[in-house]
């Protein structure tokens, strides 16, 4: 949580994975060509006040830009990089209606950095109240996604 | 300001701060059985500072199931609270709280009125835990409307996270695990305090420490 990890295909041949995700929201970044790509938990849409930048898989607009440094590092191509988006979920509920949730400016806060480095977002599956399990493949692209209310899907 | 780091907290600091929430602690295992009918054993705070993927991985595992009671605490210090309930017991509390209601064959067929009667039930028990925590340090702790999540130990905790973590490198949780002797696991407790507020915290519980002629004011 609040982290990144960039892998090649050969690496990590189970793919990256992410257990019960909840408001946070989850980026996946990857370059379908060379079978490469990360997958970054991001805890908070932007650094508050005082927050210690040493880990910048915590906040979306330094997550991503994290990542794709790592990602163009090794030998990652930008014109060929797609995103993918999960979680930004609203947990708790009191029954009444709800302002805008912290899942949600979670989510705003990725699409907006995705949108600053021209990355296009190929599929996302965010909202809901309710938490995601996933499995990121990165020779393929794909994103499994499980959840206790849904099953299992991909994007 | 820079924030408080939880981690620079000396054992003594942790000591008190174990003491007060197993006054706390003791408050709500107390309501639980009250309700449940079990006989629950003596409960003992765990105080830690973790970082956030250690925090996901109490209760048993980011995935396993469990009934999330999430209360805001107002007054100082300020913080969250979650009141994850094993479903076994939420199942035991809605037959407390709704006597003649028909048991239901799963949590996910919940009306309205059993979602309530879980919200009341985290009334009772955070009002408990925070009431007589609160008390230890002369504070009044007041729980917001709680709110409910059935869903992965993971997902309740990344939430939590959230609204507490300000992205800092640990985060002071003060966990009790609360156990029924024939019924194993029964609820878990997490409380996070805010950082921000800790230092107040702290004065209160040493300036009552250097009043008290006893060094275990609580009997813990």
């Amino acid at each position: 949580m609040g982290e990144f990890l960039v892998r090649r295909a050969e690496e990590a041949p189970l793919g990256l994975t992410i257990r019960g995700l909840g408001s946070c929201v989850a980026v996946f970044l990857y370059d379908g060509g060379r079978g490469l790509g990360g997958l970054a938990h991001v805890l908070l849409p932007e650094p508050l006040e005082g927050s210690p930048l040493t880990r910048p898989g915590r906040f979306a607009p330094t997550a991503v830009a994290g990542m794709l440094d790592e990602i163009l590092q090794r030998g990652g191509r930008r014109e060929r990089l797609r995103a993918k988006l999960a979680g930004g979920a609203h947990m708790f509920s009191n029954g009444l209606p709800e302002r805008q949730t912290v899942g949600e400016r979670n989510v705003r806060a990725a699409l907006q950095a995705l949108e600053r480095e021209s990355i296009p977002v190929a599929a996302a599956d965010t909202g809901g109240s309710w938490g995601r399990t996933l499995l990121a493949d990165l020779a393929s692209g794909t994103l499994r996604i499980t959840s206790l209310k849904h099953g299992a899907s991909e994007i | 300001m820079k924030p408080f780091d939880p981690a620079t907290l000396t054992p003594v600091q942790l000591a008190a701060l174990r003491r007060a929430s197993a006054a706390g602690a003791r408050s709500a295992v107390a309501a639980i059985s009250g309700m449940t009918g079990w006989t629950l054993e003596r409960p003992v705070p765990k105080v830690r500072s973790l970082r956030p993927d250690d925090v996901t991985s109490l209760m048993g595992g980011a995935e396993i199931e469990m009934v999330g009671l999430r209360l805001g605490i107002r007054g100082e210090p300020r913080g969250e609270l979650l009141i994850a309930l094993q479903p076994a017991s939420a199942h035991r509390i809605l037959g407390a709280l709704l006597p003649g209601a028909p048991p239901l064959a799963s949590l996910e067929e919940m009306s309205p009125i059993e979602e309530s009667a879980l919200r009341e039930a985290g009334n009772i028990l955070g009002a408990a835990y925070l009431g007589a925590l609160g008390s230890t340090f002369g504070r009044a702790l007041i729980p917001t409307v709680p709110e409910l999540a059935i869903d992965m130990a993971g997902a309740l905790t990344d939430d939590l996270l959230v609204r507490t973590g300000r992205g800092a490198e640990s985060t002071l949780v003060i966990e009790v695990e609360i156990g029924a002797k024939d019924h194993g696991p029964v609820a878990h407790l997490l409380h996070l305090p805010d950082s921000g507020c800790l230092p107040a915290m702290l004065a209160a519980l040493s300036a009552l420490d250097a009043i008290r002629p006893s060094p275990d004011p609580f009997g813990v």
